[in-house]
């Protein structure tokens, strides 16, 4: 299959969003590998959190064209949410809404709740100093600084999305999650068993110096 | 910004009241009817988690409810009906809110909608 087209994004709107880079294509290589067994659950609900240039959604629509996929985008930055949308489109795909906003705090998880079959998530996991983290949409400074510092061990975004998962995976849902290293996925994967889900690491690769995981996260049975 | 996604939004505004958070009114300036493709068993799937008295207010706020009329509930053995599944169809994903924005009911804060997008962004001041 072809690369996303990407071509729209210009120079200066990759100072304020996210490059697709090697994680980028980790995550799209996993998906690929993944997209057998992943149609086999008839995915309908599809999230991808943190979307960035809209590459790898933009990937995983057209792994899944004519099936019953529809996808929400979601990204803090408000620039990189409109060039998802511009991706989106750009690459043929129509069932698609993109939002901005942080993780999924909009939704209502009593209505929305245990809905989300396919969930991917390349999160900002660079470990940084927790006061690096605060996104101020008016200060367009802290936008590209949202993809990738991630607090302390790279986890505090993660950890939040850890901590709602039973919330949000349906009971056929899969998570796709990016980690490194210094997140200590070990401690990822017991900290989901003792929420009831596996974790299974689909890729492992180290890549400029960063020692990448793709973790595959379902529930138990 | 399509009706589907404003059946499953919230307002996250710290002083509104729980029961004011659900549904966010609707002010759309700009709407467009697009074509998107149908999906049988998604929208069958779909249909059971809809708030159907929050689609028909959306509707109405939108001034959309006399061309789409839709009764109060979900028909019996809406499965099968094709008729009704289109319509779904339509409404659910097909009307497109380009412009406009999205009203807390309880304390009033808006949360714009251009080209498609809602920014649903609070400060950390605003937020629970």
């Amino acid at each position: 299959m072809e690369d996303p087209d990407i071509s729209h994004i210009t120079e200066s709107n990759f100072q304020k969003i996210y490059s697709p880079s090697e994680d980028t294509f980790l995550l799209c290589d996993a998906l690929t590998d993944e997209a057998e067994g992943i149609k086999e659950r008839n995915p309908k609900i599809g999230v991808e959190i943190g979307t960035g240039s809209g590459y790898v959604l933009a990937h995983v629509s057209r792994l899944f064209k004519n099936t019953d996929l529809f996808v929400f985008g979601i990204d803090i930055n408000p620039l990189a949410a409109k060039l998802t949308s511009k991706t989106l489109t750009q690459n043929g795909i129509s069932r698609y809404e993109v939002i901005n906003c942080n993780l999924l705090n909009p939704f209502a998880l009593d209505r929305f709740g245990s809905m989300i079959d396919l969930l991917i998530f390349n999160p900002p996991y660079v470990p940084t100093e927790s006061k690096e983290i605060q996104f101020n949409p008016k200060d367009e400074e802290t936008w590209i600084t949202s993809s990738f510092a991630g607090g302390l061990n790279g986890m505090e975004i993660t950890q939040k999305l850890i901590n709602q998962m039973d919330q949000l995976l349906s009971p056929h849902g899969v998570c796709y999650l990016i980690a490194i290293h210094e997140n200590n996925p070990h401690q990822i994967a017991n900290d989901l068993a003792e929420k009831g889900f596996r974790t299974i690491v689909v890729k492992k690769k180290r890549l400029r110096g960063e020692l990448l995981y793709v973790l595959k996260i379902i529930r138990k049975k | 910004m399509k009706l589907l996604t404003h059946n499953m939004l919230e307002s996250q505004v710290k002083t509104c009241p729980e029961e004011k958070r659900f549904p966010l009114k609707i002010v759309a300036t700009e709407i467009e009817e697009t074509e998107i493709e149908f999906q049988r068993s998604f929208i069958i799937n779909i249909i059971p988690k809809i708030d159907w008295g929050v689609l028909r207010g959306a509707l109405e706020e939108m001034g959309l409810s006399e061309k789409y009329e839709i009764g109060s509930k979900v028909p019996e053995n809406y499965e099968e009906d094709e008729t009704f599944l289109q319509l779904a169809h339509h409404i659910l994903l097909e009307i497109e809110i380009i412009t406009g924005k999205f009203v807390c009911r309880g304390t009033g804060r808006e949360f714009p909608i251009e080209n498609k997008i809602a920014n649903m962004l609070l400060t950390s001041e605003e937020l629970n």
